[in-house]
Parts: C-alpha cells; sequence; structure tokens
C-alpha cells in the first residue's frame, strides 16, 4: 500500500514538473505599455484596491493553473482565503471581485479588446501585437 | 457594538420593576428573549424606488420581440448571492448559558440563511438589499440591508439606506461565517446582533500611493426602535451616530482605526419613577445619575497581518459612556493562525474589563425610614449594573471544502470574574463563571 502510494505520488510529481507552467506574466493592451506596476500594486489591484492609474483587473476563473501561481506568488494568499475575503467585501457592501475569464486564450481576446484592462497569463503564451507584458513573476 | 452589554444592562433595569432582589432572575429570563427590531419604514420606501427605477421605458416594453433582450438586460443588472451557516454548540455548564448555548447541543443559535440582491441602475449607481432567515427566537427575521451606492469612480463610493454598522473589522460581515475564521467572533469585542444597522449615509474614499492603499470612511445615522420583551418594551433612539474610519494597506499588513460617537436615548418605566421621587426630594444628583440620555463614544483600532501561511489579527476597543449606569468596556482580540493544505488552524485570546461608576451618595440614612427605603431603592439600582469582564481561549480549525464552503470546529475556554455576569446568563448564583464552549459550523457562501 505504501508503495502504491509513493508510485503515485512520484508519477504526479513528475507530470508536475514537466508538463507545468512555474510563473506568470502580467499583461496590458500595448496602449498601456509604458505603465509600469510594483508587484504590491498588482496585489492591490487585484485586491479590489485603487491604484494611481485607471487599470481594471481581469482574472483567470478558478481551476487554471496560471491562477494557482499568481494567487500564490502576487496575491500571497491562498485560494480559500481569496474567496473569503471576497465574500467579505461583497456582503459588506464593498467593491467586486474583478472580472473572470475561462482560459488564456479568451484572456487575450478579452484585453485585446478591452484596452483598459490588465490580466495574467501563463509565461509561455503566445501574444499577439496588440498585448505588452508589464510584469513577470519570473523577473 | 456593545450596545448588547447596554441593552442587557437596560433589560436588567428594565426587569426589576419594583427593584427587588430576585429583579435579577427575571432579567436573565428577559435576556433569553432579546428585543426585535420592526423599523423597515425606509427599506418600504427604498424598496418603492426600486420598483419605479426598474419600470423604467426599456423595462416596460410588451412587444414580445423585445423579451429576450429584457432577459438579457435583467441578468446584466440583477445579480443575487447569499449565504448560509449551519451552526451547533455546547456548553459545559448546567449553571448558566452562554450566547443561548446550554448543556445540550443545539444548532438554533446562530444558524441562518440569507440572499443578497444587487441590481444596477446606472452605471455608478446601483442598489442592494439583503433578507436574512433566522432560526433563534432572540433575533428577527427580516430586511438587513436595503440601500443605494453611488459610486462615480473607483475612488468614491456613497451608500444611502439601512445599513451595517461597520465598527469592527468584521462588523458588518458577522452573519457571513465564511468571511472569517471564527465560528462565533469573540463575544468581548463582536458582543451585538442588535444594533447591527443603522439608516444614514456612509461616504468612502480610497486612495493608493506607491505600495500603500489609503482610505477613509465617514457615516453618520440615526437607529429608533421600540424594543420589545416578555415583560417590557421600552423605547431606545441612537442618534447623531457618527463615525470615522481610516485604514491603511501594505503589503501583508492592514491597519485600521476608527473613532465613533453617538447620543443615546431610552426610557425604562421603573427608572423615570424613581427618578420622579428623587427630584421630589430635591436630591438631583442622585436623580441625574439614573439619565439614561448620554453620548456614548468609542475607539477601535485593529491590525493584521495575512501571509500564505500565517494570519494574525489584533484588534482593541475602547467605550465610554456619560450614562452612570453603563459601564465603561475596554476589551481586546488576538488570534494567531496557521494555513496548509485547506486547513487553516488558529488560537484566539480575548479579554474585556468594565470599569462600573459610583452612584452618587446624596441621601441621608437612619433619617427616615422613607428616605432610607429611597436610598436603599436607588443604591439597588446600581448593584444592578452587571459587569463583563471575560477573558476567553479559543482553539479552532477550519477546513475549506470546493464551492466556496467550509468546515469549522472549536473550543473556547470561558473564564469569567466571579460575582459578575461576565456575558453568561447565569441560573445559579453560586455557579464560578467558568465553562467549555463546543461549536461546529458549515459555512456557505453561493
Amino acid at each position: 500500500m505504501r508503495k502504491l502510494f509513493l508510485c503515485i505520488s512520484l508519477i504526479s510529481l513528475s507530470y508536475f514538473s514537466s508538463a507545468q507552467i512555474e510563473d506568470v506574466i502580467i499583461v496590458v493592451h500595448k496602449s498601456n505599455a509604458s505603465i509600469s506596476l510594483t508587484s504590491n500594486q498588482i496585489k492591490n489591484l487585484y485586491m479590489g484596491g485603487v491604484v494611481d492609474n485607471d487599470l481594471y483587473p481581469v482574472s483567470l476563473e478558478q481551476g487554471n493553473l496560471a491562477r494557482t501561481i499568481f494567487n500564490t506568488r502576487i496575491l500571497g494568499l491562498t485560494e480559500s482565503r481569496i474567496q473569503s475575503y471576497w465574500a467579505q467585501m461583497r456582503f459588506g457592501g464593498r467593491i467586486n471581485k474583478p472580472i473572470e475569464i475561462s482560459d488564456p486564450q479568451a484572456m487575450v481576446e478579452y484585453i485585446s479588446s478591452h484596452p483598459e484592462s490588465i490580466g495574467y497569463l501563463p509565461e509561455e503564451t503566445h501574444l499577439p501585437n496588440s498585448l505588452a507584458i508589464i510584469y513577470s513573476t519570473s523577473d | 457594538m456593545t450596545t448588547d452589554s447596554i441593552l442587557r444592562q437596560c433589560c436588567n433595569f428594565a426587569a426589576s420593576e419594583l427593584l427587588s432582589i430576585d429583579a435579577w432572575q427575571q432579567s436573565t429570563a428577559v435576556l433569553n428573549h432579546r428585543p426585535t427590531s420592526n423599523s423597515v419604514s425606509i427599506c418600504n420606501a427604498l424598496l418603492s424606488f426600486f420598483c419605479i427605477a426598474f419600470s423604467s421605458p426599456s423595462f416596460s416594453e410588451t412587444d414580445s420581440s423585445n423579451i429576450d433582450s429584457w432577459q438579457g438586460e435583467f441578468e446584466d443588472r440583477v445579480k443575487i448571492s447569499g449565504f448560509a451557516r449551519i451552526v451547533g454548540g455546547y456548553l459545559d455548564t448546567e449553571q448558566a448559558s452562554f450566547r443561548g448555548y446550554e448543556n445540550s447541543l443545539s444548532f438554533n443559535e446562530q444558524s441562518l440563511f440569507a440572499v443578497q440582491l444587487d441590481a444596477t441602475l446606472t452605471d455608478s449607481i446601483s442598489f442592494t438589499t439583503q433578507v436574512l432567515a433566522h432560526k433563534a427566537d432572540t433575533r428577527d427575521s427580516g430586511v438587513e440591508w436595503a440601500y443605494f451606492t453611488y459610486s462615480p469612480n473607483r475612488n468614491w463610493q456613497a451608500r444611502v439606506g439601512k445599513q451595517r454598522t461597520p465598527f469592527y473589522t468584521y462588523s458588518d460581515v458577522l452573519d457571513v461565517g465564511y468571511a472569517y475564521p471564527y465560528i462565533d467572533a469573540p463575544v468581548q469585542i463582536y458582543s451585538s446582533n442588535l444594533f447591527t444597522n443603522y439608516e444614514g449615509i456612509n461616504v468612502s474614499y480610497q486612495t493608493g500611493y506607491q505600495d500603500l492603499l489609503l482610505g477613509v470612511e465617514v457615516f453618520w445615522g440615526s437607529y429608533d426602535d421600540e424594543l420589545t420583551t416578555d415583560i417590557i418594551s421600552f423605547d431606545l433612539k441612537v442618534e447623531d451616530l457618527k463615525g470615522l474610519i481610516l485604514n491603511g494597506k501594505y503589503d501583508n499588513f492592514e491597519a485600521r482605526i476608527g473613532y465613533y460617537q453617538a447620543n443615546m436615548d431610552l426610557q425604562i418605566p421603573s427608572i423615570t419613577e424613581l427618578v420622579k421621587q428623587l427630584q421630589f426630594f430635591n436630591f438631583n444628583q442622585s436623580a441625574a445619575s439614573l439619565d439614561f440620555n448620554g453620548s456614548v463614544k468609542f475607539k477601535h483600532a485593529a491590525l493584521s497581518y495575512k501571509s500564505l501561511t500565517w494570519f494574525v489579527e489584533l484588534e482593541v476597543s475602547d467605550l465610554h459612556t456619560e450614562v452612570l449606569l453603563v459601564p465603561d468596556i475596554e476589551s481586546y482580540l488576538l488570534t494567531v493562525g496557521y494555513q496548509f493544505d485547506d486547513f487553516s488552524i488558529y488560537a484566539n485570546v480575548s479579554g474585556s474589563n468594565n470599569t462600573i461608576k459610583t452612584a452618587v451618595n446624596e441621601i441621608p440614612i437612619g433619617i427616615d425610614p422613607g428616605l432610607d427605603q429611597l436610598a436603599f431603592a436607588y443604591q439597588s439600582v446600581f448593584q444592578q449594573v452587571g459587569a463583563d469582564d471575560l477573558r476567553s481561549y479559543t482553539l479552532g480549525v477550519r477546513y475549506d471544502l470546493p464551492k466556496s464552503m467550509a468546515l469549522k470546529a472549536s473550543l473556547t475556554r470561558l473564564n469569567g470574574e466571579s460575582g459578575q455576569r461576565s456575558f453568561f446568563d447565569i441560573n445559579n448564583p453560586s455557579f464560578d463563571r467558568k465553562a467549555n464552549l463546543y461549536q461546529i459550523a458549515l459555512e456557505w457562501a453561493f
């Protein structure tokens, strides 16, 4: 039984390390390419705070690995704590959580057509000319 | 707010119609049937406005070809969400109850279900209402929130209507157990289920400066209700309620300070009668000392740290009132938690310290039996001021499930002060004010 468990964990570990991304990039529309944000400012923006520009944050839906990485590396909070935070904000009549997009491809399309938005994507995403990277967790 | 303790205090006096010693027993009976709120006038007004707003031309279109777009627009404009919690608790003593929990497992005290409706009226104006169903007989079900929000941009937000008082960190989401780690937020700070609402205006502004987020919030309003218990009903008016909150966030740290002030006016027939007698004999200082009109001022400060693995929360509050029959109260809570996988575990210590004010010593004793009786009646009112000193230690665990659900369990050691009330409803006066409270909960937000 223990061997079986070890076997499963090794398989899953190798799967995770070979097939999965580890970093995310923060992207905006090319018209906003000159904007520079610190990791804390990106966090503030995604937690509903006002940062000195007019960008609207867009998230990937739960289940996207890039979301988990973004939560961990930028927001510094677990998914359940983020959900708990948004429940506090919504039912406290404060602010609403960012718009959520189903997958990276849809995110690329959304930002291309919504120049005022900011989003995150897996590091290796092929970007069209309409988008610009303003931050990367691998830097 | 600690108006809960004020109310408990008032109920004590209210129950003591004859100012007799056994009034204590009566008053604890009163407290088991906490007053209910029936101020819904403003909500009705808001709801009517809401209906009118939605019967605008684009919505009153009867042409069948427009029904689909009407539906689409309605779905875009109206969002329905809600939350629910099932909370069970057991107190390991027969000599008292604590927040309704007794020596048998009960799921009735804090379980609830609520639905919130958010309707976008224009780009900057929305309407929110929250309707709550509660199982406990100490609390009314009904409209908890009904207000309009005007938010021209992300810096400014103004809310007008019936809304929750944002005194402490979790005050406006106390019913939303999913939003915080505790099952029952520490009673020393979060002791009220009564004065959670006010009718008025709340304006907030937030801005960012480099990595720092700063916010300021002011509110002003009133609360007016006829409080009804089994034994008596009386009017509680809270007027000119105003508050100022400043908050800042930097990295994983968040700080919040609040200052609140209100004028309280409470009429209790038995006390009013005694005041008249004191005034008749010209004991004006004594009469004034029983006045339930006066200002309440309180301060609150909170500091928190939240990271992937650790969280720490500290809250302190300080309440001072001109009303001599209400003690001054200092309280605090400190929580340290650790998270791993879908679990979080935490330890909390909370405490409260009440300062009971002294009675005026004006009535001469031993001269006249009538005066002796009056002095006794006067002193016995002060003797009934129940203090709520309590130190509690909680160990708790939260397990997060998918779909915004969470399971919680906690154990709280309650160390009250002998001779005091210490937030208990005491059945046996010899009770040592020490007990353990076991709680479990299922939280859900949808």
